[in-house]
């Protein structure tokens, strides 16, 4: 098929197909999804990813067995097109493989695959079937271009589209006005640093006057010289790419939009608002980790704020009651964690962080997708229990899931999360070992919300809420039938009043709530994942971190992402104190088993001992579940007042502004009304006027013969 | 002053312009607009011709004879318009043809 | 330029805007005693140069008869334009055309002079009778309305004779130039000029496919009148303001 190929060239133009298989299932959905496809509208956008997913896998396997690259180049890039070309400027779409973007390209179209593969069940028979999986392909269209692109520009073309996709599909039901608000929230957060990340890349342009990621890392800047006489933009590029960063993986204080984005459907939130579109901060910052390790100041004050929004959103994680936003500040949580190993220069760990959790938290939200399923759309911990005797699959999966993101021993969390302790505590930066202490207090309490739900929602007595067994109400309702009318039925699901029928009716009793097998085989081999997937950070390489550690190893970055990076000669190692990585674990590891003993002791064992603590500790309580009064602070610090100044801006509008605009509309009017009788249209009048003109234009030249 | 000869036929052809001009424009019967029209071409004739005999050239006099194939056209033309408008109206009046005025 | 031409153009302007249709005798009176001071102004314009005229030796025929002419042609277009009654302002028109072939002969252009009387007094002329009679609204005795009140005289005297006043002024600074133009003083010429055989020679021989085309477009004309004026067309039926047609 191609012959004359290199591995090289075949391995660019197959990359570049990655995206653009999504991209055609979007289109196709998009033009032919409401007529033509309908229900099996999940059909070409699970071929879609399906195929970028094993073009990715190929790579991967090119790049670990070393096909790939030369010896001496362990990455390749070229450009396909030119996609702007202005005078000088000049941005192009291309290619830019290593293992970190392979890596990212494969986890995120894997994921993705599981998760359409999931939604085909849990969207069955919504209004909006084909625009769903619309919205989802384009969005693996523009994630892999994010992670695929060769320079900056591309990489903001795929970063505002994963932007406007989380956008679409959190505002997915758009009848609903809180999920109307979220995605506007969601947007607007975004909005903030999406303009600093815009001006980083001016910036960026400014100073390397190129914006190809090999141009930038591997140019001038290994040049003292070059660092030196820019030293002031070397330190705002990083700063501005920082904040790009945490708003786009909703760091504090820029995090407020991820909760409320749970508005969109489960699959969404396992896909975008956990596995992959949040950490393409954390991607945006290892790829940069060249320019952060030139300034680490900046690079610590990554890690500071990751440590203390994993500390934060941990703690409101304690003390909320919605399933999904637990896992929402439970992300933000995990999140933060990366930004603490990358804050300590391993981008290895938060990488390998970034993948694992991948796997552990997509499983929680797809579990908890299924028990929104099953429960009528009751997310409520209090108001569930024991549900593992009617969903057993979805139990044993979401066990799995939870022992990972809780860090137990053996699952793929632990591992992960232990990378960037043992980074953090060997840090030569000062606070880099408290960091460690606060990263590991954090482990404990994430241990005990996780196992609070675990044993809140799947153990003990047996409850159900009241609008178990029927189908969450959707908020579309058919062309043609009134909302509340006899026919606002779930499409293709027993209608409400039937269901309340049928619970009265003792027979057709659900064997198992655990969904269809489209819902619960991807559980199960996310389970796998998410159990396992650690290990390839231990065994699989002869270098430290193993098969991850290795495989990014080989990322070019100046050696920058290294398990131990080395930054250039003459700037301040990063990395090298000399704890032992055991010890870190083995205190990480009873930290995690401390946590889940307390969650089984107040969940499990003692209920009513949770209570009474929760009495005890009540102003805490009240602070937790208020998320730390951080929406508070934005109402009255940005909202009230941006609201007072709008109404006197719009005062302004009206009688400054208008009064002006009034002003000179009125003197055109006025010299129309008063020129209007010369445009009598009788030809008499226009022939005096053209007479006179010429007489005029004679005597003009008349005086000009003089 | 050195050619008043030729001067005092153009400036008869200009006065005969502008006195045409003036009833082409002050006339409201459509056959005397046109007829004003016609005195204008008489000035323009009799400017090409004082011309001619100048440059003792006859290309004025041919202007000439193409000048009375379009008055002889136009007449034509115009007379069977004002036929038709008068059939229309019952009125030469040009101001009763005021439809299109905005 | 002379003030006497000045004088003779404002005096001209006036009369003529007292003698356009305004209903009134007693202006067009008025009017037609200084239209005849404006004309004498001008004769004296013109007297002042004869002159120089007779300084260059002019060999054409004497001044005298341009100026008959002249004032016959110019009084007659007033006529033309001023007259109430469409016919008599035809029939002035016979008597412009008739002193412009008049003129046309002291130019030596005969061919045109005899054309110009065929064409312009026989044909052309006849033709405006013809249809001033035709689209004559009945009665007739007193003028119609819009014949015997002339609309804006004065905005259309004044653009006008400010545009004459100009190109008269404009003219005297182009004297110069023609001074020395090839034939500056129009002698007795080749022989034959202003003959039959000169003109013909010259319109075929560098004017041929003009004139070919200037037969085509009259015939296009006469073409198009017949069609246009043809009687038998559907009557155009206006609808009042809202009306929708029943079909």
């Amino acid at each position: 098929m191609y012959p004359s190929w290199t591995p090289h060239e075949a391995a660019i133009i197959f990359s570049a197909l990655i995206p653009a298989f999504p991209l055609g299932a979007a289109i196709v959905l998009a033009l032919l999804g409401a007529k033509w496809f309908k229900k099996s509208s999940h059909v070409p956008a699970i071929i879609g990813v399906s195929l970028s997913f094993f073009i990715a896998l190929k790579l991967l396997l090119m790049f670990q067995f070393g096909q790939l690259a030369a010896p001496n180049a362990t990455y390749i890039q070229s450009d396909l097109w030119t996609w702007i070309g202005a005078g000088g400027f000049k941005a192009s779409v291309g290619i830019f493989l290593d293992p970190l973007s392979c890596l990212f390209a494969a986890f995120v179209t894997g994921i993705s695959l599981l998760i359409f593969i999931y939604s085909s069940g849990y969207m069955e028979g919504d209004y909006g079937y084909f625009r769903f999986f619309a919205y989802m392909s384009l969005f693996v269209f523009f994630m892999t271009t994010l992670v695929l692109a060769n320079n900056f520009l591309l990489v903001y073309l795929g970063w505002e589209g994963v932007g406007l996709a989380s956008y679409l599909l959190i505002g997915y039901y758009y009848p609903r006005p809180a999920a109307r608000d979220a995605a506007t929230k969601a947007f607007i957060t975004n909005r903030v640093g999406d303009t600093c990340f815009a001006i980083a890349v001016l910036m960026i342009y400014l100073t390397f006057h190129s914006l190809k990621f090999s141009h930038v890392f591997y140019g001038s800047l290994q040049s003292p010289a070059f660092r030196a006489a820019h030293r002031t933009v070397l330190f705002w590029i990083p700063l501005l790419l920082m904040f790009g960063a945490f708003a786009k993986s909703a760091q504090f204080p820029l995090h407020v939009w991820l909760p409320d984005a749970m508005e969109g459907p489960t699959p969404v939130s396992a896909l975008i608002h956990a596995a992959t579109m949040v950490t393409a901060g954390v991607y945006l910052i290892a790829r940069c980790l060249p320019l952060f390790l030139h300034d680490l100041p900046v690079l610590h004050l990554v890690g500071l704020i990751g440590c203390f929004t994993a500390f934060m959103a941990a703690t409101i994680a304690m003390c909320q009651y919605d399933m999904k936003r637990i896992w929402a500040y439970s992300t933000i949580s995990q999140l933060g964690y990366m930004f603490l190993g990358l804050g300590v220069a391993t981008g290895t760990g938060a990488v390998f962080h970034v993948f694992t959790h991948a796997f552990f938290k997509a499983l929680l939200f797809l579990a908890t997708g299924s028990v929104m399923h099953a429960m009528g759309g009751e997310l409520d911990i209090r108001k569930m229990s024991g549900l593992r005797k009617k969903m057993p699959i979805t139990a044993i999966c979401i066990l799995m899931g939870c022992l990972a993101l809780s860090g137990f021993p053996g699952w793929s969390g632990f591992f992960s999360k232990d990378d960037i302790l043992s980074a953090a505590m060997n840090s030569t930066w000062r606070f880099g070992p408290w960091l460690a202490v606060v990263g590991l207090l954090t482990a404990l309490i994430t241990a005990y919300y996780t196992f609070r739900v675990f044993f809140r929602v799947f153990t003990g007595e047996l409850i159900l809420p009241a609008t178990a067994g029927q189908h969450e109400s959707s908020p579309f309702f058919p062309p043609g039938d009134l909302p509340g009318g006899e026919h606002a039925v779930n499409h293709g699901r027993p209608a409400a009043g039937d269901a309340a029928k049928d619970r009265h009716a003792p027979a057709k009793k659900p064997r198992s709530l655990d969904g269809a097998p489209a819902m619960w085989l991807p559980l199960i081999v996310l389970a796998i994942g998410a159990t396992f997937a650690g290990y390839l950070g231990v065994f699989g390489s002869h270098a430290p971190g193993g098969w991850i550690g290795g495989f990014l190893g080989r990322v070019p970055l100046n050696g920058t992402i290294r398990y131990v990076p080395t930054p250039p000669a003459g700037l301040p190692q990063p990395v090298g104190g000399h704890v032992n990585p055991i010890l870190i674990m083995i205190i990480g590891a009873a930290l995690a088993v401390l946590g889940v003993l307390i969650a089984a002791y107040f969940h499990r064992i003692n209920r009513q001992a949770a209570a009474k603590v929760a009495v005890v500790l009540r102003p805490l309580v009240h602070f937790l579940e208020n998320k730390w009064y951080i929406d508070e602070l934005y109402h009255y610090t940005l909202v009230r007042p941006l609201r007072f100044s709008g109404y006197i801006l719009s005062l302004m509008d009206r009688f400054i502004v208008d009064g002006l605009v009034f002003v000179i509309g009125f003197i055109p009017q006025l010299a129309g009304f008063t020129i209007k009788p010369t445009e009598s249209g009788r030809l008499r009048y226009y022939g005096i006027g053209m007479v006179a003109g010429v007489a005029v234009v004679l005597l003009g030249v008349l005086y000009l013969l003089r | 002053m050195s050619n008043p000869v030729l001067y005092r036929y153009l400036a008869l052809g200009a006065a005969l312009f502008a006195v045409g001009l003036v009833g082409f424009l002050t006339r409201r019967n459509m056959i005397m607009i046109f007829l004003s029209t016609e005195i204008m071409f008489q000035g323009i004739a009799i400017n090409l011709i004082a011309f001619s005999c100048y440059h003792q050239n006859a290309a004025g006099q041919s202007f000439v004879i193409f000048l009375l194939t379009i008055a002889a056209a136009e007449a034509s033309l115009a007379l069977g318009l004002v036929v038709m408008l008068f059939r229309r109206r019952e009125t030469l009046n040009v101001d009763a043809w005021s439809d299109m005025q905005g | 330029m002379d003030y006497t031409l000045i004088l003779a153009t404002a005096l001209g302007a006036i009369s003529l805007y007292l003698m356009l249709p305004r209903g009134r005798a007693a202006l067009v009176k008025l009017g037609a005693l200084i239209g005849v001071l404006a004309l004498g102004a001008g004769l004296l314009g013109w007297f002042h140069w004869t002159a120089q005229e007779q300084a260059v030796h002019y060999p054409g025929p004497p001044a005298i008869f341009f100026y008959i002419f002249a004032a016959i042609a110019l009084a007659s277009a007033a006529g033309v334009v001023c007259h109430p009654r469409p016919l008599y302002a035809a029939l002035y028109f016979v008597l412009l055309t008739l002193a412009a072939a008049a003129l046309f002969l002291l130019l030596r252009a005969e061919f045109i002079a005899v054309v110009l009387i065929i064409i312009y007094a026989g044909a052309i002329l006849v033709t405006y009778v013809f249809v001033i009679m035709l689209a004559s609204p009945g009665g007739e005795i007193p003028a119609a309305d819009y014949d015997r009140i002339s609309a804006d005289p004065l905005a259309a005297v004044l653009v006008s004779f400010l545009l004459l006043g100009t190109i008269l002024q404009m003219m005297s600074y182009g004297q110069a130039a023609l001074a020395h133009g090839p034939g500056a003083v129009p002698a007795a010429g080749p022989a034959g000029f202003g003959g039959m055989g000169m003109l013909g020679a010259n319109l075929y021989s560098h004017y041929a496919l003009p004139l070919e085309l200037a037969g085509v477009l009259l015939t296009v004309s006469l073409v198009g009148a017949v069609m246009i004026a043809r009687k038998n067309e559907p009557p155009v039926r206006m609808l009042d303001s809202g009306e929708i047609p029943a079909e």
